[in-house]
C-alpha cells in the first residue's frame, strides 16, 4: 500500500524535530547560557535567523534546546504510560472478572480528571520541575495505553490459536506475552506516537504555567510564556516557539494516523 | 430465449485468468447448480453476472438477462438491474445483514432504492417476508434476535422482494445446521417453481445440488469440466475431477474395527456448565468415556451445548458439577497440567487456529512447552520436520507463515501441532467443516492412517454427519445439552431410535440418497 500524504508529512515533520534534538546535543548557532544584553529583541536576520530575546539569547539555539526538553518529558511520560498502562491492559484482558473491574474502574477515575488540571496539582503539590512534569503527565498515559491493550487484547482472546495456546499449557501471563502482546504492538506503537505528541502539548502547557522544567533550561512553553508581555514589539519571540509546538505536533499526529491507518485493522476491512 | 445466458464468459484480474470461456443458460424457474471446490470460481462467475468483480478485472464475453448484454455496463445501469431483476444471497447471514436496522426495514430499502413508496415498500417487504417463510410478528426484529435460518430467510426476502426473475444464491446453507439446511433449500426450490424465477445454486455440497437442480455446472480452475442435467449427469461422470469430487462428497462408511477395551481414557461423568445469564444449562449431566484408540463422534447442531462440553473435556472451562477424568484422574483447569499432554485438540478455524506472526515450526511445536524439560533446538526441529512429513506437507514448509497455505494444509499443521507430544487422546472441533469435499477427503484418509499408525484416540465434535460415518466407529448425539442417543456408527445410521437423530440423518443431505430420491417420478 502507498504512504498517504499525511503519513508522509508527518514523517517529515516528525523527523525535523528529531533532528533538531539530535543536532542540539552537537551545534547550536550559539552559546545560550551567557547573556548579552547588548544583542537583546533582535528581529530577525542572517546573523539570527529567528531573532534573539530580550536577554539577547539567540532563538534557534533556544528553539534547539527546548526541543531536547520536549522530547525528554514527552518520551518518557509516554514511556511510563506504555510500562504501566499495557501491562494493567493485559491482565484485565487475561483475567476478566472483579481483576478487570478494578483496573478499569480505577482508569476511569483518572480518566474522569481533566487532565490538565491533575498535572498542575501534582506539579502543585510536589513542586515544580521537569522530573514531576513527567510523572504528571504519565500518570495520564497509563489508562489511555491500559485500555488499547485490553480492547485489543479482548479481541484476541476469543480465537483459536489462544486455546491452542492454552492446550498447549501456557498460562495466561505466557499466552499476553507471546500472542496477544506482538499482535497488539501496532496498536500500540500508533497510540504512543499520539501519546508522545499529547506529552509535548502538556509539557508546553505546564512550562507555560511555571509549573515544567526551570530557567535556565530552554523550554518551548517558557518561551511562549515570556513572549506574551513583548508580543507587541517582539512579535518573533511567539511566533517560532509557537511554531515549533505546532509542526511538532501535527507532525506526530499526522505519523500516527497514518500508522493507525496501515495498521488498524478495523479500518482496513472498510478500505480494501 | 433463455432467462440467463452465459457466453465464452472470460475474467482476468490483474492480468491472472480467473475465468475461461464459460458458457452455460437459466431458464425460468430453472435451478441450475454451480459446484466445485473452493477457487474454481463459483462465486466470481456469480460476482461477473452482477458486475461486481473486483477492481483490475477485465471481463469479455457475454452475459446476457432476456437478451440484454449486460457485461461491461457502466456501474449505474446494473444498479437498476441489481436487487430488481436478479437477487443475491450470500453464504453468511450473520454479517449480510445491517445490525441497526429492523429486517422490515431492510428488506423495505431495496423496494425504495428501486423507486418504490415508503408505504408501497413497507407493504412489499412484509409480502416478502412472509413468502421467505418468516411469521409477520418478526418484521421488527434486529437481526441479532433471529436464529440464524431466520436470517437466512430475511437475507432471501431481502434479495426477492422485487421478484427478480434471477437469484443467484452463494453458498446459502453451508453456515446453518442440517435441519435449517433442509428448510431453507425447500423454501428456494418453492421460490423458482412458484415465482417461475431462474435460481443459482453456487455450493461446494454436491448431495444439495443433486437434491435441487435441475441442471448442474463443474467447474475446474475457471472452465467447466462437464454440465448437464443433473441426474443424468451425476449418473454418468465422464471427467476424473468430477468423479473425484462426486467419491469425496460420499465417502464410504468407516469399516467396522474391533471394539476398543480396556480402561476409559477420558471420561465425563454427570458434567453440569451453564453459563450466568442463559436459560437453561448449556451441559446438563452429561457422561461419556473414550476407550484407548478409539474414533468417537460427537454430533450436535449449534446451541446443542457440545463447543462447551469440548471446553469442559479439555479442562479449560470448569465445570459446576460432576467431574472429568483423563486416564483415570481429575482434570480440572488448575492443576493437571503434567496431564495435559495426553490431551490435544484440533480447532475449526483454518484461518483463526494460528497465530499470524509465528513460523510453522515455532506453531507445531508451542505444545512441547508441556515437556516435563525443554526440547533443545535441534531436537524441537527434527521432531517438527519429521511431523511435517507424516502430515504430508513439504519439508520446507517449516520456515513459512501460516498464512502462506491453504485451507486444507493449515488443518495439516493443526493435526501436526495436536500430535508433537504423542497425546493419547486428540479432539477435532469441526476440524474438517470449512474445508470442501476434496479436501476433507485428503484430510480424512490422513487422519484415519495416523489413527492406525499412533494408536491415538479421536473424538471428532462436529455437525457434519457425513465426516462422523466416515471415520468413526462410536457415535454420541447431542441435543440441549443432553446426549440422546449413543451407539455404533454403523447402527445408529442405519437404525436411529431417538426422534432428533432421526430427524438429522434425515435432514443430512447424502448423494447417492438424493440421487436415487430424484430418479423416482
Amino acid at each position: 500500500m502507498k504512504p498517504t500524504p499525511g503519513l508522509i508529512i508527518g514523517i517529515l515533520l516528525t523527523g525535523l524535530f528529531v533532528a533538531a534534538v539530535a543536532l542540539s546535543f552537537v551545534w547550536t548557532p550559539y552559546d545560550v547560557s551567557t547573556l548579552d544584553v547588548a544583542q537583546r529583541l533582535l528581529p530577525p536576520s542572517a546573523a539570527h535567523w529567528f531573532g534573539t530575546d530580550h536577554f539577547g539569547r539567540d532563538l534557534v539555539s533556544m528553539i534547539l534546546l527546548g526541543a531536547r526538553n520536549s522530547l525528554a518529558v514527552a518520551l518518557v511520560a509516554a514511556g511510563l504510560g506504555l510500562l504501566i498502562g499495557v501491562p494493567l491492559g493485559l491482565l484485565g484482558a487475561a483475567r476478566g472478572g472483579l481483576v478487570d473491574e478494578l483496573v478499569m474502574r480505577t482508569n476511569d477515575l483518572i480518566f474522569a480528571f481533566p487532565s490538565l488540571l491533575l498535572a498542575i496539582l501534582i506539579t502543585a503539590v510536589a513542586g515544580p520541575g521537569a522530573i514531576n512534569a513527567i510523572i504528571a503527565i504519565g500518570v495520564f498515559n497509563i489508562p489511555v495505553f491500559a485500555r488499547v491493550a485490553r480492547g485489543g487484547a479482548l479481541s484476541l482472546w476469543k480465537r483459536d490459536y489462544i486455546l491452542a495456546a492454552r492446550v498447549a499449557g501456557k498460562g495466561r501471563w505466557l499466552i499476553s506475552l507471546q500472542h496477544i502482546l506482538p499482535n497488539i504492538a501496532g496498536l500500540l506503537i500508533v497510540q504512543a506516537t499520539i501519546q508522545f505528541s499529547l506529552g509535548i502539548l502538556a509539557e508546553a502547557g505546564l512550562s507555560y504555567v511555571g509549573l515544567g522544567a526551570q530557567p535556565p533550561t530552554p523550554s518551548w512553553g517558557r518561551m511562549l510564556n515570556e513572549a506574551q508581555t513583548m508580543i507587541g514589539f517582539a512579535p518573533w519571540l511567539a511566533i517560532f516557539p509557537g511554531l515549533a509546538v505546532v509542526l511538532t505536533v501535527l507532525g506526530l499526529n499526522l505519523l500516527g494516523d497514518g500508522l493507525r491507518d496501515r495498521y488498524d485493522p478495523r479500518l482496513a476491512e472498510g478500505r480494501s | 430465449m433463455s432467462l440467463l445466458s452465459v457466453d465464452h464468459l472470460t475474467l482476468t484480474i490483474h492480468g491472472r485468468p480467473v475465468l475461461n470461456g464459460l458458457s452455460f443458460t437459466v431458464e425460468p424457474g430453472e435451478i441450475v447448480g454451480l459446484v466445485g471446490e473452493s477457487g474454481s470460481g463459483k462465486s466470481l462467475t456469480a460476482l461477473s453476472i452482477l458486475g461486481l468483480t473486483p477492481p483490475g478485472s477485465v471481463a469479455t464475453g457475454a452475459v446476457k438477462l432476456d437478451g440484454q448484454n449486460l457485461l461491461n455496463r457502466p456501474d449505474r445501469d446494473l444498479q437498476a438491474v441489481r436487487g430488481k431483476d436478479i437477487g443475491i444471497v450470500f453464504q453468511e447471514p450473520a454479517t449480510a445483514l445491517n445490525p441497526l436496522l429492523t429486517i422490515g426495514a431492510q428488506v423495505a430499502e431495496t423496494a425504495r432504492i428501486h423507486g418504490h413508496s415508503k408505504t408501497a415498500a413497507r407493504a412489499l417487504a412484509a409480502e416478502a417476508l412472509v413468502r421467505a417463510g418468516l411469521s409477520p410478528d418478526l418484521t421488527d426484529r434486529y437481526p441479532h434476535e433471529l436464529s440464524g435460518g431466520q436470517r437466512q430467510r430475511a437475507a432471501i426476502a431481502m434479495a426477492t422482494v422485487l421478484k427478480p426473475r434471477l437469484l443467484i444464491c452463494d453458498e446459502p446453507t453451508t453456515a446453518l445446521d442440517v435441519t435449517t439446511q433442509a428448510q431453507i433449500l425447500e423454501l428456494l426450490k418453492a421460490l423458482a417453481r412458484e415465482q417461475g424465477c431462474g435460481l443459482i445454486l453456487i455450493t461446494h455440497d454436491l448431495a444439495v445440488v443433486v437434491g435441487l437442480a435441475d441442471r448442474t455446472v463443474i467447474l475446474k480452475d475457471g472452465a467447466i469440466v462437464e454440465q448437464g442435467p443433473t441426474v443424468a449427469l451425476f449418473r454418468n461422470l465422464t471427467h476424473p475431477y468430477s468423479r473425484q469430487l462426486a467419491a469425496d462428497s460420499a465417502p464410504q462408511p468407516a469399516t467396522a474395527r474391533a471394539e476398543a477395551k480396556g480402561d476409559p481414557l477420558l471420561e465425563a461423568r454427570d458434567v453440569v456448565r451453564s453459563y450466568p445469564g442463559a436459560k437453561g444449562r448449556a451441559v446438563d449431566g452429561i457422561s461419556l468415556a473414550i476407550r484407548p484408540g478409539e474414533r468417537v463422534g460427537l454430533v450436535g447442531e449449534s446451541g446443542s451445548g457440545k463447543s462447551t462440553l469440548l471446553r469442559a473435556l479439555l479442562a479449560l472451562e470448569p465445570v459446576q458439577a460432576g467431574e472429568i477424568a483423563l486416564a483415570g484422574a481429575p482434570f480440572r483447569p488448575s492443576g493437571g497440567k503434567d496431564r495435559r499432554v495426553l490431551i490435544q485438540a484440533v480447532f475449526q478455524d483454518p484461518v483463526g487456529s494460528f497465530d499470524p506472526r509465528w513460523r510453522v515450526e515455532d506453531l507445531i511445536a508451542e505444545p512441547l512447552h508441556l515437556s516435563a524439560t525443554p526440547v533443545p533446538k535441534a531436537e524441537r526441529r527434527a521432531r517438527v520436520a519429521a511431523l511435517l512429513d507424516k502430515v504430508g506437507l513439504p519439508a520446507d514448509a517449516i520456515d513459512r507463515y501460516p498464512h502462506q497455505f491453504s485451507g486444507g494444509q493449515r488443518q495439516r499443521i493443526a493435526i501436526a501441532r495436536a500430535l508433537i507430544v504423542e497425546p493419547r487422546i486428540v479432539v477435532l472441533d469441526e476440524a474438517v467443516s470449512a474445508l470442501d469435499a476434496t479436501v476433507r477427503g485428503r484430510i480424512l484418509e490422513l487422519l484415519d492412517k495416523l489413527s492406525d499408525e499412533l494408536g491415538v484416540a479421536w473424538l471428532f465434535v462436529t455437525h457434519d454427519l457425513t465426516v462422523v460415518r466416515a471415520v468413526t466407529d462410536r457415535v454420541l448425539v447431542m441435543q440441549a445439552g443432553r446426549i440422546v442417543e449413543e451407539g455404533p456408527t454403523a447402527r445408529v445410521f442405519a437404525a436411529p431410535k431417538h426422534p432428533y437423530t432421526q430427524a438429522l440423518l434425515a435432514a443430512a443431505p447424502d448423494l447417492e440418497t438424493a440421487l436415487a430420491g430424484r430418479e423416482q417420478p
